[in-house]
Order: structure tokens, then C-alpha cells, then sequence
């Protein structure tokens, strides 16, 4: 099982970013590309997940993409108990289908003949996504929508995050970044250079607090947010609203101030409501300790109060699609 | 509450019901009738009910009329009735060749023309005074040509002239009553909305309207007769179009404000919901009234034909929210975008209206069908999705062509899998069967029989005269022809096609199982599907998870759907109909998924017994890539062909498609529809009933699409608890 992966070893969390994958920028490790994704940028999207993430939020909504490897999801629903996984797995016969070894390798996935093991992550070359992406060109160009780059952290897979862009781009195809903003600053300046608009993340104005639930200082996150600004680079800051954890008004104050002192870059700022969907995922991806099971979500109530301090700062304000202020 | 709101409570209470009465009543006890022939009876018929029937206005009514007496008097003599039609099955029962099938009979056993659209238009331009002088003109000229009593043509005609008279009778009536009803009013406003009431009753429909409010109560005489007469799923057609002069005149000269349009629109549509528990049949199934307006979309000159009165309707449907009338909006590549906007505003009410129609797609097909381009730009809708111009076609329901027994038929040597019984064609060895190519031409062979045994029927059965809906027509005057008797200008009886995604899907099984990979003989396969699935769980679950599905994209699937859809249009439009009109191919499930325990399972993975897919749809649970993948697929379809219509069903959670954003959104995917080649389109944005349905019937729900955020996945495969979670989520969606 992945504790580690949930409770992360003081090595698993860096202060400073690692270095960034450079490797074939034109390869990547993508674990999902979803069409029709309409809350990740304006117009209908295509949105390419790339996998790994050097953040452990504790409420993270796709634990799926913490980890750079590939993974395998269970689905006890679906399994029919042919024992076929049990014959390929090549781990010894007392670590077999044992995630604490397991390399990733697919063999289990590829013969499951009821989808109730899938493997999550594959490597894929840039011109694989394009195929993908081009073919709903036609809604984005009637919605405003296009193609949105999203994790994971695609800033720790930058050459490839780099090489999508640049290709959709040469389709005339909107290009949107969603970053944690946690990398070092010539990454990130590399890969917004590409995008059209950047959806920023800040979860937690307080460093202390920041590195409790993420597992690492927002000092780098916020000095990237400033530099990222002074560049006129058209920014959507996203605050996750987590009952209990992001969503005091202190909290939400401060990352207001901080956002109104960022000047016009930013268009506005979305707050999204914790949901309970990331659940399931816990459980299919072999997390037993999910803190925030059972926690319900803000009320409406909530979110527009949460909503009316940002405004009085004088920020426009988006709560699920429709803008409030 | 506002006086709309008032009629909504009043209408839905029932309180018209009790007004509704039984009346034994009969024209055969005038002698000179009873020996009249058959047409002159039926009008006589409706001519008395018209007459007797009691009237009833309700308070704060401005349209009126009441339909409280449902049975025709007795006109059927009982030497008709011995010599019954055999060739009528009746509805609700599973029909395939040997009976033609027809919601709707009389008492005979012949059906009547249903999903007619009335030539309101005529109404509007002629009066029924004016209809009834054509007809006297024609017999003049008929009988001038030496044409004696015993002409078929001199008898349609003149009971063109009894129903005339009798429906600007039956408004003189509602005249009186209104009248009589002022006299003793002593709330001044009510007073002079009776004798508005009064006036406009003494005026239509038998005279050409003179206002707004004379073309709608004008509209809802004549839909009102439709019925009586013995119609079924009487459609509106077009009132954007053919009300929208008055409307313009009245605004012009002062006499009308928009807000009082606007409420005799909102009455009209209140009215349409009087008897949706006196449709024919069964109250489950078949209680569709068909009440279908068709909004939007081009004018026979090929400009644009939105006008205010769009836009009214469509805002007038969301503040009324009843059931009827259901729209159904024409969209064009140069539809204003305000009207697409409003349309899908009012689709994101969750009301499943209106649904859309592809003027890019459809316009073409009944050009390439032999349509005249300003019939073929005049088109409207009846019955599902029947594509056909108002007042100038008669679009019968041919029944459906069950592709799924097709397959089982090549595989089981012309036996249903099912019941064993022999209702297919001889077939060849499968040993003989020796490519795919042979496989696929021992299928068109069984879908041609197939469709030769239902165009025999068809042209053996016989219909009920409706002299009263020929009336409104713009051709059988002139031809002296009830539209029984071919007397439309267009005379086309529709074949549905029923289970088109599951058989691409089975399709393609086939030939990777058996003809590429060799892994199964077909022999093997039938004995596996025979025995549905029993013991080969591995192979089904590997089907389903492994192997392209229609409605994902993926071409080498949606080009065998397209290949079967070609193949059954190709088959269809071969025939011609005994009035020389078409048959037409539609790809519709109708009540199909109703007899889904018929048959066997499937080689795409679906078990006997599980549902098809719906009209143009992909195979429930089968589509993975969300909705923009499902339209491209559905734009590989070639639907041009399909000349009767191809519809594409979807859902969304609410959640999908919030505010202006969510609107915009929707908006896109709509237009992008129009621009690829798509048909007609129902969206359906889910309700909390339905996301509770789909709690417990997951199979019928796998493509309910959650998408919140990043996060994405499918509603079913959720864990009960979250699903649930969801369902009080989405009402909070609606709280906003």
C-alpha cells in the first residue's frame, strides 16, 4: 500500500522544486486526456493530464496523479475473479498484485478482460495527444475553448507541456495552463510563455500552514505568482475552498490581498468547492488513510460569503461557471 | 397568481373532466345518411358531435373550447365491421411483417393518418368559409365535366363542405356561450374578455382571421377537430411562421401590446394540455399526445424565419412548463445567435425541450427525396421525429425494421434466437460464409426480406377517410382525394430502423473475432450467444472493454454503422408506396426498447433481454468520450440517407452546463452539430429524478457524464453514498 505516498517521508517533500524532467520533450507521462472538460478554462476544453506532482495535498481530488510511474486503479465492482492477473503479475508469488512492489508494468491491466484493473499512465509522444486533441477542434473554435495542460503538475514535465502547446498553437488551438505554480521560476516562465492564460492555484496564504497540508512552503509559489504577474501574463487564480482546512476568512482575506497586489494580470479569481467525488479514486488506487473521508462539501452559503470578501477587495469573482461579481 | 398560472392549476386539477360526458349518438337513424357512402357518413358523424357536443368555457379562458365528448357518433354500418381489415395490428403489440402497424384505427380496423401536420396556414389564408367555397367550385367543375353522384371525387367534396360548416359551426356555439356567459357577468374586466371571446368565435376559423388573438383561437379550433375527427398525435407545425403576420399587424397598429401576446400564446399552450389522458392506448407508453411545434430554422425562400413570435414561444414553454407543447427548434448555419442562445436556455430548464433540427442536414434529404425546395425548406415535425412539410404530406408509420433479429436470423438459419420461430429468410451455411464481405451480404439479404414483407402489408392495407384534415390541406381539393386515397402532395410511409449502434457494434466483434483473429468460428459465436454468454463471461467482459464501440470517435466503428444505416436506406427507398409515394428510412427506436425480451444476446456484449441503443444513439453505457466525441461520431453517419429523421439523445448533469458559461457552452456543442452533419438532437440536462433512476438502474445511465472541475468521471461509477451525495449536490445547483 502507498503510505508513503499519502504520509510522505520528510524526503518526499522537497523545499525547493526538484529539477525538472528533461528528458524527450517530445514523450510524456499523461494519465488522462478528457474531452469536453468544461471547468478548466473558458469554452469547451480538451484537458491533457500529465502525471506527478511534487505537492501531497491532503485533499488532493486525483490521487491518481501523484506519482510520476504508472499505477494500476482497482475496481472491486467490476472484477470477476478469473485469476488471470494473478498468472501474468511477474512479482514472486508472495509480493504478487502487491502495490507496495508494484512497477507499473501493465501486465495485469492488459489481460483483465472486464476493465477492473487498469493501468494509469502511459507514455505517450506529442504527436499521440495532438491526434487526440485536433478532433474537437471544431468546439473549441465555436465555444472559445481549446486545449488546457493540466496535472499533476505539468511543470514538472516541462519540455513536454512546452511541445504540446507549441503544437496546438500552430492549430490555432487555445492554450491554458493549471499549475500549482511550484517549480523554479524559469520553468514556469518557459511554459506560460507558451500558454494563452494560466490557471493559478493558491491554496493557503500562511507558509506553515501551506506546508502542512501540501507538504511544502508557498514561498516559491508566491514569488512565481509576482514574477508571473509583472509579465502581464493573463492569470485565473483558483482557491480550493476545503471546510475546515483552506476556507477561514482570514485565509481567503489574505489570499485576496495578495491577489489584488498582483495588479491586472489576474482576471479573476475562482473559488472551487470541495467535493467528495476523489473518494472512490482513494479506494481504487489502494489508499486506505484518506483524511477528509466523509467531510461535506461548503454550502452555498458559504461560498458566497467566502465570495463577497474577495469582492469587497475588488476582484471579480467566479463560483462553478457563474461569475459573481 | 397571474391568470396563466390560474389556468396551469385549473388545467392540471382536471377540473374540465367532469364536463366531459357520454353520449350515445348515431347518424344512422336518418335513412338518407345511413345509405350515403362511407365519407359523407364519417363528415355527417363529425358533424353532429360538433353539434352536440356541449360547450364549456372556464374563467379567466381568452382561447376556448373543450373537447367533452370523445366517441364519434355512429357512422359504421355493420356490414363495414363484418368485413373488418385483417391488416392491422393494433398498438401496444409487438408487430413485425405480417400486420401493419398503426397507433390509431376505426372501427373498421383502418387506420387513420396520424402525425399529420394540418395546413394551418390554409386556415389562416382561407378561413374554412373559404375552403369550403374551393370545394364547391370543384364539384361545379366536376360535375360540369359530367362527373355523376357516384364519383369519389364529388363525395370527398362534399363532405369537405359538411366539415366546414361544422367546425364554423361549433365556433358559433362557443359564441353564443360566451355571450350568454357577458350577459350575467358582473366583473367589468371578465365581461369584456367574453365578448372578445364572442366575437372572435363568430369570426373563425370560418372566416380569415382579422387579429392575434382570432389566428390562435383559429389554430386551437382546428387542432381541437383534428382529434375529434379521429386523429391521433396531431402535431402544430410551424405557429411562428403562419401566426406571425397578425401578430406583426396587430403590433403595427397599436391593437395588440407584446405582454398580451404574450399571455394568448401562454393560454393556447395551456390548452394544448387538455386530454393527455384520452390518447390512444395505454397510458404509460403511448400517452403522447404529439403535440409538436416546430420553431425557427428558414423560410420556403430560404431567409432566416426567426421572428418575435420565436422568441415568445420559447420563453412562453419555460413559464407555462407543461408538457405540450413540446418543441422542437430548426437551427441553420445562419441562425440569429440570440435564438440558439434562448433556445438552449430554455433546454437547460431540464424539460428535454426543445429538441433540434439540423436544417443543414435535413433540408438536403428531402430535396435529394424529391421534396420541392420551398417544401423541403417548410418542414416541420410530427409524430417522434418525422420529417415532413405541414399541410402537404401524409407520413404514415410503416413500423419497425429490428435489425437485431436480422443478425439473429444470418446466424440461426432465419430463426428468431429467442423463440425459435422461422420469421426470417433462408440463409446460407455459416461454414460458407467465408469473409466478412459474404457475412455482410448474407445480412442485407435478411434485412431485405425483412422490408419486402412490410412493404407487401402496407400496400395491401387500407386506410379511414379524414375528410376534415383533408380539408386543411393544400392538394386534396384540388384533386378531389381524401388523403386516405393518396389525395397529398407528398404520400410517404416511414420505416424505422431499431438497434443500429449495437449491430456496428456487433459487427465489428464479428469481424475482428472471427475473420481477422480467427479466435471464434461463427458457428462458436451463435452457439455462445445462443446460450447467452453462459460460461464465456471472460470473452463478453473482453467485448466490452476492449473492442470500439460506436459513438467514441473511433472510425472504423462509425463507418460499419454508417455502412448498415446506407445498406437499410438503400433497401427502404428501393419501394414505392400504392400511391407512388416513398418509403422512407428514419433511424428511430420508437417504443422499440419496449419489446427488448425478444431477443437473444448480442455479439457486442449485451446479454438477451438488455436494452438497444436509442434512434441514432450509441449503446447505453458504451460511450466513454463524452459528448463531443458522440456528435463526431454521429456526423460520420451519412444521415443525409435518412430522409425520416435520425435522432441523437444525450444527457447532462446540470452541473456540466452552469450559468451564462454553462449556456455558452451548450451553445457550442449545438452549433457544432449543425456545422458536421447532424440530424436532430434531444438534449436532456438531468434532473434529480433522473440521477436517483440512474442510482438504480445503473445500466441504463453509464454515459451520464459528472464533470466538476478537474475531476472527471461517469456518475455510475461513483459509490452509492457519493451518487446520492450528487443528487442533493444537484439540487443545490438548481438553488442558485
Amino acid at each position: 500500500m502507498h503510505s508513503a505516498a499519502h504520509s510522505p517521508a520528510p524526503n518526499d517533500k522537497p523545499d525547493i522544486p526538484e529539477s525538472p524532467d528533461r528528458g524527450d520533450p517530445l514523450r510524456g507521462m499523461v494519465f488522462d486526456i478528457k474531452r469536453f472538460a468544461v471547468h478548466d478554462g473558458p469554452g469547451i476544453r480538451t484537458t491533457v493530464f500529465l502525471k506527478g506532482c511534487p505537492l501531497r495535498c491532503i485533499w488532493c481530488h486525483n490521487p491518481e496523479s501523484m506519482l510520476r510511474r504508472p499505477e494500476i486503479a482497482f475496481y472491486p465492482d467490476k472484477c470477476i475473479h478469473c485469476g488471470r492477473c494473478l498468472e501474468v503479475c511477474p512479482l514472486p508469488d508472495d509480493r504478487k498484485l502487491d502495490r507496495e512492489y508494484c512497477t507499473g508494468c501493465g501486465a495485469c491491466a492488459e489481460v483483465c478482460p472486464s476493465g477492473a484493473r487498469v493501468l494509469c499512465g502511459r507514455e505517450l509522444s506529442v504527436d499521440e495527444v495532438m491526434a487526440e486533441v485536433v478532433s474537437d477542434k471544431a468546439f473549441y473554435d465555436n465555444s472559445g475553448g481549446g486545449v488546457t495542460v493540466s496535472g499533476g503538475e505539468p511543470l514538472a514535465q516541462p519540455a513536454f507541456a512546452c511541445e504540446i502547446f507549441r503544437s496546438c498553437r500552430a492549430e490555432s488551438i487555445h492554450t491554458v495552463l493549471d499549475t500549482t505554480g511550484y517549480a523554479e521560476w524559469e520553468v514556469l516562465a518557459e511554459v506560460a510563455s507558451h500558454a494563452d492564460l494560466v490557471l493559478y492555484d493558491l491554496k493557503c496564504a500562511d507558509p506553515q500552514k501551506h506546508r502542512e497540508l501540501t507538504g511544502v512552503s508557498n514561498e516559491v509559489i508566491l514569488e512565481n505568482a509576482r514574477r508571473l504577474a509583472r509579465t502581464d501574463k493573463a492569470m485565473i487564480v483558483r482557491i480550493p475552498v476545503i471546510p475546515g482546512y483552506t476556507d477561514s476568512p482570514e485565509n481567503i482575506r489574505d489570499i485576496g490581498k495578495f491577489v489584488s497586489s498582483l495588479g491586472d494580470s489576474v482576471k479573476s479569481v475562482e473559488l472551487l468547492p470541495y467535493n467528495r467525488l476523489a473518494e472512490a479514486k482513494y479506494h481504487q488506487y489502494g489508499y486506505s488513510d484518506y483524511e477528509l473521508e466523509g467531510l461535506d462539501p461548503p454550502s452555498r452559503g458559504e461560498l458566497l460569503a467566502l465570495a463577497e470578501i474577495l469582492t469587497s477587495l475588488g476582484l471579480r469573482v467566479c463560483l462553478a461557471g457563474d461569475i459573481i461579481c | 397568481m397571474n391568470r396563466i398560472e390560474r389556468l396551469r392549476e385549473r388545467m392540471e386539477s382536471g377540473v374540465h373532466k367532469a364536463h366531459r360526458v357520454r353520449m350515445s349518438l348515431t347518424v344512422l337513424d336518418d335513412e338518407k345518411i345511413a345509405a350515403a357512402p362511407h365519407i359523407i357518413r364519417k363528415a355527417k358523424a363529425l358533424e353532429k358531435l360538433l353539434a352536440e357536443m356541449p360547450v364549456y368555457i372556464q374563467d379567466d379562458e381568452l382561447i376556448v373550447g373543450f373537447r367533452t365528448v370523445f366517441d364519434l357518433p355512429n357512422y359504421i354500418t355493420a356490414e363495414e365491421i363484418e368485413h373488418r381489415n385483417p391488416h392491422i395490428e393494433t398498438a401496444g403489440r409487438l408487430h413485425i411483417f405480417d400486420y401493419v402497424y398503426n397507433l390509431c384505427q376505426d372501427g373498421r380496423g383502418y387506420g387513420t393518418d396520424n402525425g399529420v401536420v394540418p395546413g394551418h396556414h390554409n386556415v389562416m389564408s382561407k378561413g374554412f368559409n373559404g375552403i369550403k367555397a374551393d370545394a364547391g367550385r370543384k364539384i361545379d367543375q366536376l360535375l360540369s365535366e359530367g362527373a355523376g353522384d357516384e364519383s369519389e371525387q364529388v363525395q370527398f367534396l362534399q363532405a369537405v363542405e359538411i366539415v366546414c360548416g361544422a367546425i364554423a359551426m361549433f365556433a358559433a356555439r362557443y359564441a353564443d356561450e360566451a355571450e350568454r356567459l357577458a350577459a350575467s357577468e358582473t366583473d367589468q374586466q371578465r365581461k369584456g374578455e367574453l365578448e372578445a371571446i364572442a366575437k372572435v368565435c363568430r369570426n373563425v376559423p370560418g372566416n380569415v382571421p382579422c387579429s392575434f388573438h382570432e389566428a390562435l383561437q383559429a389554430v386551437f379550433f382546428t387542432h381541437l377537430v383534428t382529434w375529434a375527427e379521429g386523429g391521433y398525435l396531431v402535431p402544430v407545425g410551424r405557429l411562428d411562421q403562419y401566426v406571425y403576420p397578425f401578430y406583426e399587424a396587430d403590433i403595427a397598429s397599436g391593437a395588440l401590446t407584446q405582454d398580451e401576446a404574450r399571455e394568448l400564446l401562454n393560454c393556447l399552450f395551456v390548452k394544448f394540455n387538455a386530454d393527455q389522458d384520452k390518447t390512444h392506448g395505454k397510458p404509460s407508453y403511448y400517452a403522447d399526445t404529439g403535440c409538436t411545434m416546430v420553431l425557427g430554422g428558414q423560410t420556403p425562400s430560404g431567409d432566416d424565419a426567426t421572428n418575435d413570435v420565436t422568441y415568445m414561444v420559447l420563453t412562453g414553454v419555460g413559464t407555462v412548463r407543461m408538457a405540450d407543447p413540446k418543441l422542437r427548434a430548426r437551427f441553420h448555419v445562419g441562425s440569429p445567435d440570440e435564438y440558439v442562445r434562448a433556445a438552449c436556455e430554455l433546454i437547460k430548464q431540464g424539460m428535454g425541450t426543445p429538441s433540434i433540427e439540423n436544417d443543414e442536414t435535413i433540408i438536403p434529404a428531402l430535396q435529394k427525396l424529391g421534396y420541392r425546395t420551398e417544401d423541403a425548406r417548410d418542414y416541420a415535425i410530427a409524430g417522434c421525429w418525422e420529417i415532413l412539410t405541414p399541410g402537404r404530406s401524409s407520413e404514415k408509420q410503416g413500423g419497425s425494421v429490428n435489425m437485431p433479429y436480422c443478425l439473429e436470423w444470418v446466424l440461426n438459419d432465419g430463426r428468431n434466437f429467442i423463440s425459435g420461430k422461422k420469421w426470417g429468410a433462408d440463409t446460407p451455411e455459416l461454414a460458407s460464409l467465408a469473409t466478412f464481405e459474404d457475412f455482410f451480404d448474407a445480412f442485407r439479404k435478411q434485412i431485405a426480406y425483412h422490408i419486402e414483407r412490410m412493404v407487401n402489408n402496407h400496400n395491401k392495407a387500407e386506410w379511414a377517410p379524414m375528410p376534415f384534415l383533408s380539408a386543411t390541406l393544400d392538394d386534396c381539393v384540388e384533386r378531389g382525394k381524401d388523403i386516405s386515397e393518396g389525395g397529398a402532395r407528398y404520400n410517404d410511409i416511414g420505416f424505422q430502423l431499431a438497434g443500429t449502434a449495437n449491430m456496428a457494434d456487433s459487427l465489428l466483434v464479428i469481424k475482428r473475432l472471427v475473420y481477422e483473429d480467427k479466435e471464434l468460428t461463427l458457428e462458436e459465436l451463435r452457439d455462445i450467444l445462443l446460450s447467452d454468454y453462459e460460461g464465456a463471461e471472460d470473452l463478453r467482459q473482453r467485448i466490452l472493454t476492449r473492442f470500439p464501440k460506436f459513438g467514441n470517435d473511433d472510425d472504423e466503428v462509425d463507418l460499419l454503422a454508417r455502412e448498415i444505416i446506407q445498406c437499410f436506406a438503400d433497401e427502404v427507398s428501393r419501394h414505392k408506396t400504392r400511391f407512388g409515394g416513398h418509403f422512407r428510412p428514419r433511424i428511430s427506436t420508437g417504443g422499440g426498447h419496449a419489446f427488448t425480451k425478444a431477443y437473444g444476446a448480442s455479439p457486442d456484449g449485451r446479454k438477451a433481454g438488455e436494452r438497444f441503443a436509442v434512434s441514432a444513439s450509441p449503446a447505453p453505457g458504451r460511450d466513454m468520450k463524452g459528448p463531443t466525441a458522440v456528435i463526431k461520431s454521429v456526423a460520420k453517419l451519412g444521415l443525409e440517407a435518412t430522409n425520416g429523421g435520425a435522432n441523437l439523445d444525450m444527457m447532462f448533469h446540470p452541473a456540466a452546463l452552469t450559468g451564462d458559461d454553462g449556456t455558452k457552452k451548450l451553445t457550442a456543442l449545438v452549433r457544432t452539430f449543425v456545422e458536421t452533419g447532424g440530424m436532430q438532437l434531444q438534449v436532456n440536462v438531468v434532473s434529480n429524478e433522473t440521477l436517483v433512476e440512474a442510482r438504480k438502474h445503473p445500466e441504463d445511465y453509464r454515459h451520464l457524464v459528472v464533470r466538476v472541475y478537474g475531476f472527471t468521471t461517469y456518475f455510475t461509477q461513483l459509490l452509492p453514498e457519493l451518487q446520492d451525495h450528487l443528487i442533493t449536490r444537484s439540487e443545490y445547483e438548481y438553488s442558485a
